[in-house]
């Protein structure tokens, strides 16, 4: 499926207004899907209703394992066995209602033993869990991109910075990052698949945006400002995530 | 008004369109005396941007079929 581009437009902003969905639910697709019924059928023994049930999750599933891996090979492999993990232990689901964050936390702890299995946590565990306060303080330095037209968000160049800058944070920020704002995943869902609070969440998140602006500046300034004189003079930007 | 802190700290919640239409005003009062601040809501918000868009975070082209087929081939063997 081809979403569009603006995060304005993307489905997942409708799934962040829609705040009163179950978490686990798809909203939008609620009134089609009985997921409850789905399971009911996986587990008696049908096993297409379980694709038909992982459907809508399974770029979520793959963009967790990616933020994990920082490798799309593996996070691939993660995202087939973390799957049919699921569908191996579905009769362990408590609460049908929460089926996505179910999936969800499997697929989190695949792709963790996974880093763990490659030995990346040597260089992995220094910033993990170590929640400092530095997103109340400005960030030390920081792209100026107030005189990048709209159109230059397009350019794959400026998406490779980015992805990078990504990569280069601490895994909890990258994580929460990916869900939230790449996969646009409602709060509440994100804080069932990492269980830490709906709090936590917007902290860190928060915590994890600012980061983002300061490990972007090196990547991103001296790249682009031959590309940006060539640009001047075309529309200023407008606001495109309400 | 605001201080650059309090802007700071109200970022992603502004960004997020989770701020009272108050605390957006004053937020936005600030931003047109700040440039540092203004710098930075511009810059995070352009990365929210590109960091939404679908082509940032892709799945590897035919994803969904190689996962559907393992799945398949996995459910035929009879683990379960
Ligand atoms: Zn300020």
């Amino acid at each position: 499926m081809k979403l569009p581009a603006l995060p304005g437009i993307l489905l997942g902003n409708n799934e962040k207004a829609m705040g009163t969905n179950a978490v686990g639910m798809e909203p939008g697709q609620a009134g089609k899907r009985d997921e409850r019924a789905l399971i009911g059928q996986v587990l008696s023994g049908d096993c297409n209703a379980f694709h038909e049930l992982i459907r809508p999750y399974e770029r979520h599933v793959y963009g967790l394992a990616y933020s994990v891996l920082r490798n799309a090979a593996d996070a691939e492999e993660v995202a087939q066995e973390a799957t049919f993990k699921a569908y191996r232990n579905l009769g362990q689901l408590q609460d049908r209602n929460l089926f996505k964050s179910w999936l969800m936390r499997i697929a989190l702890n695949e792709a963790q033993m996974k880093r763990r299995k490659d030995r990346q946590q040597l260089y992995e565990s220094l910033d993990e869990d170590v929640e400092d306060d530095s997103g109340y303080n400005f960030p030390k330095s920081h792209a100026d991109w107030r005189e990048l037209p709209s159109e230059a968000l397009e350019k794959e160049e400026l998406r490779e910075a980015v992805r990078q800058a990504v990569a280069n944070l601490p895994e909890h920020y990258r994580v929460v990052i990916v869900l939230a704002d790449a996969e646009q995943m409602r709060y509440e869902e994100i804080a069932a698949t990492l269980s830490i609070t709906v709090a936590s969440v917007k902290t860190r998140l928060h915590r994890a945006r600012l980061k983002l602006q300061e490990s972007l500046q090196p990547a991103f300034v001296p790249r682009f400002r031959d590309h940006l004189a060539g640009l001047k003079g075309l529309n200023p930007w407008s606001r495109a995530r309400k | 008004m605001v201080s650059c802190k309090k802007v700071i700290e109200e970022l992603s919640n502004y960004l997020d369109a989770s701020v009272d239409a108050k605390l957006r005003g004053e937020i936005e009062a600030h931003l047109r005396i700040c440039v540092r601040c203004d710098v930075l809501l511009d810059s995070a918000r352009k990365v929210l941007i590109i960091v939404g868009d679908e082509r940032t975070f892709e799945v590897p082209i035919g994803y969904s079929e190689r996962l559907h087929r393992y799945l398949d081939e996995r459910m035929a063997d009879g683990e379960r």
